[in-house]
């Protein structure tokens, strides 16, 4: 090792395959063979170095919890030998945990991030520390260079976000690890050290020195660096089996069977067209959903690849579930995922073997208040799998023994957002929301979208618009994020929105709050829902229902977005409404004329919010009434009086019509005819923007 | 003796090993099938020395080919035929 260049108080990590230089002069019992090598580490490193060794588990790969402490290495006896050893730590790493002893095994292994191969990582340290790769037994390959695949950005791989369960230094909890995974797309993108392998020996970046039947060999991670990014730039497929020219047909194909729907379709046939497909958060149930609507309205489709950091968020892998069914062991299927995309939980892992009765009902779930619903289940981010039936089906299952299949696939694909543009004359736009990504459910998710769709279908024929509108149709909260961390620029221009939900039911209309509650987009919006649905509530913010609009309204973005629905209250028994999450959630139960009327309350809504403007006086101190003839008699009329100078009262330029209509208990309208009479007589004017004492100010 | 059906007997000989009988055995990679591991192969390598009058070198070891049975098999017959 001293003559590959090891020295003293060097970082040395190590992939071994000590079997392969054959047994030592010492003995040939595993202690014995262990201990000749790690001893050879320590002899040549001394006690100012760092000895690591990889001690991988994959475990939450596997769907496996990750003990520190107890969790075997996978990756050969030797690794388990040293793992054990008193004095080694190793990393809080579920997947890719290295084991060390040394005086900086502590700081290279300790707090390592959640990025496998990222920054903050412990490759990342061993390149601060210029470590040295010693292989044995071995090619000069290593793991480490996914670190330098991960800075470098290769299209091969992409970002994957695994949770699961761990145990370390006495605490206990869920954890995330996002691992730079093969993109499976690629078929030519398995590892390979074809080219790594003889560039490094003929540059002299590698040392290899013959020991017993095999080769040690020693690299710096500087050098290992250096080599892939140089040998990366002229070959793409320079770490890999190659070739890489077929690339990822799932980001570009345009999938089959999109339904027909065109300009004139109704919310109806919108509704009947993509109702029942599934529709998970990306998925081609989903993209086909999503391109059948661009055929009603021109719309853009923003994509978002898997593994795009959307601020803290990751974009999840693209999930389809070919089949999946429960059979008795003679073959008689009791739920098939052909008859309903609910009877499988979204994004559960392939799975096929036979389950005891007691396993299987461990895994299916029921809604035991409607015994012939079958409940919406998803795993988007807790990797597993799990069924549902109706309660009438699992009370059914009563053989010893069921056979299950789970024929689903995980592969590298693009979320998808839709935004409908209605320009306005200012560049402020006001944003309808709604989400698309619940599978073979109505009410809850599509009845926003073809509210908004058909919404959006009015104001585009409604000219002189004062806002920009955007209606964005994506997949619930991941979809929010996509497009707000890549449209950052654009926040500060929204002025507010409205996201829209769950509207075909009996119940009047809800309405929640904004986060602030109080802004002109809550006044505005209030003022209509009471002048136009006497029954209708409102509710605080997060106090109704929550989607999407808390990531309008998170730290970072703060826009006020409110959010209508049609829920029951949560003291009704009813909440939200009685088929949420299951099957039952179908067409039928739309009440006709529901969402033809809520399309009427957005448009008022947007109304109040067209018409609202800054009120700036024109006038100094109390008006002369009698000079303009607007004067009222106090005793004669005192309820006239009282609103022409509540109102007047108010305006200073800094307040609009909603703002002085909430202040005087006033409808909008009320408010207006008062505003209009004075600006008939010059004493006031309408203003996009506050201005006090003839200055644009902050509103 | 026929190195494909020493080297099929010695990874089955202590685990049973569905489809050990078909071609796609022959071509799996029985170290990432974890049906031997670092330690176990210098016993392996051992035994198919003492059985064939053999000897591996370093590039023998190393190649790709010394993973699978057919590969390993290839690599006996060739260090048989000198």
């Amino acid at each position: 090792m001293r003559s590959l260049g090891l020295r003293r108080g060097d970082v040395v990590f190590s992939h071994s395959n000590v079997g392969f230089l054959g047994f030592p002069e010492e003995g040939n019992d595993p202690e014995t063979v262990f201990g000749v090598l790690l001893d050879a580490f320590m002899d040549v490193v001394g006690p100012e170095g760092t000895v690591l060794i990889p001690t991988f588990s994959y475990s939450f790969c596997k769907d496996e919890d990750f003990d520190i402490d107890n969790t075997p290495s996978s990756v050969g006896a030797f690794t388990e030998y040293f793992r054990r050893k008193p004095g080694v730590v190793r990393s809080l790493e579920p997947i890719f945990s290295i084991a060390g002893t040394g005086p900086k095994a502590g700081m290279i292994l300790s707090d390592v991030s959640n990025e496998c191969f990222g920054p903050g990582s412990a490759w990342e340290r061993m390149l601060q520390e210029d470590a040295a790769i010693v292989n044995v037994g071995i090619s000069i390959g290593s793991t480490f260079i996914h670190y330098v695949e991960q800075a470098l950005g290769v299209p091969y791989r992409y970002r994957k976000l695994f949770t699961g369960q761990y145990a370390a230094y006495g605490r206990s909890g869920r954890m995330g690890s996002v691992y730079f995974v093969r993109d499976l797309s690629y078929p030519g993108a398995t590892p390979s050290w074809k080219n790594l392998e003889p560039d490094a020996r003929d540059r002299g970046l590698a040392t290899v020195a013959e020991v017993g039947r095999g080769e040690v060999s020693l690299i710096r991670c500087s050098d290992m660096f250096d080599l892939c990014r140089d040998g990366l730039e002229k070959n793409p497929a320079y770490l890999v089996e190659g070739p890489l020219e077929t690339g990822r047909p799932n980001i570009v194909a345009v999938p089959e069977d999109i339904p027909a729907l065109g300009p004139q379709s109704t919310m109806t046939e919108m509704i009947d067209a993509v109702w029942d497909l599934p529709r998970d958060i990306v998925s081609e149930g989903y993209d086909r959903a999503l391109l059948a609507l661009g055929g009603v309205l021109d719309m853009k489709v923003h994509e978002y690849p898997t593994g795009t950091e959307c601020w803290t968020w990751l974009i999840p892998e693209k999930w389809k579930c070919r089949d999946a069914y429960v059979e008795t062991m003679d073959g008689r299927r009791v739920l098939s995922y052909s008859d309903s995309p609910l009877h499988v939980a979204s994004y559960s892992v392939p799975f096929e073997g036979e389950l005891t009765r007691d396993e299987l009902l461990g895994r299916i779930e029921v809604r035991e208040s409607l015994p012939d619903a079958v409940p919406f289940g998803f795993r988007y981010y807790n990797r597993g799998w799990g069924l549902s039936c109706s309660l009438k089906t699992r009370d059914s299952l009563k053989d010893d023994r069921y056979r299950v299949v789970v024929d689903s696939a995980f592969s590298y694909g693009t979320l998808k957002v839709g935004e409908v543009v209605a320009p306005g004359k200012s560049q402020r736009s006001i944003v309808l929301c709604a989400h698309l990504c619940h599978p073979a459910m109505v009410n809850d998710g599509l009845s926003g979208v073809v509210v908004g769709m058909e919404v959006m279908r009015r104001l585009l024929s409604m000219p002189g618009r004062r806002y920009t509108y955007r209606l964005l149709i994506l997949p619930e909260t991941i979809g929010s994020l996509a497009w707000l961390s890549a449209n950052e620029d654009l926040i500060g221009s929204l002025e507010g929105g409205l996201f829209l939900e769950m509207l075909g039911t009996d119940a009047p209309h809800s309405l929640q709050l904004s986060y602030y509650g109080n802004t002109r987009m809550d006044k505005c919006m209030v003022s209509a829902l009471k002048a136009n649905d006497p029954d209708g509530w409102v509710g605080g913010y997060r106090e109704v229902i929550c989607n999407d609009e808390r990531q309008f309204n998170a730290p970072g973005a703060r826009v006020p977005m409110l959010s209508l629905s049609r829920v029951y209250p949560k003291d009704s028994g009813k909440w939200p409404y009685p088929e949420y999450h299951t099957s039952l959630d179908t067409p039928e139960i739309l009440s006709p004329g529901r969402l033809e009327s809520s399309v009427d309350m957005v448009l008022r809504m947007i109304d109040n919010l067209e018409r609202t403007n800054y009120v700036i006086n024109k006038f100094k101190g109390e008006v002369f009434c009698s000079k303009y003839g607007i004067h009222i008699d106090f005793y004669k009329n005192p309820k006239g009086h009282a609103k022409l100078f509540n109102v007047m009262d108010r305006i200073d330029g800094t307040t609009t019509v909603e703002d002085i209509a909430d202040d005087c208990g006033l409808t909008h309208d009320e408010c207006l005819d008062v505003v209009r009479t004075l600006e008939a007589r010059g004493l006031v004017e309408l203003s996009d923007v506050p201005i006090r004492d003839g200055r644009e100010r902050d509103g | 003796m026929d190195p494909v059906e020493f080297l099929r007997n010695y990874l089955t000989r202590d685990r049973d090993v569905p489809g050990n009988d078909t071609e796609e055995f022959l071509d799996l990679d029985y170290f990432d099938a974890g049906l031997i591991d670092s330690f176990g192969v210098i016993n392996l390598v051992a035994e198919i020395e003492g059985t064939f009058s053999v000897r591996f070198g370093p590039s023998d070891m190393q190649s790709k080919e010394f993973r699978t049975v057919r590969g390993l098999s290839g690599i006996i017959q060739k260090l048989r035929s000198g």
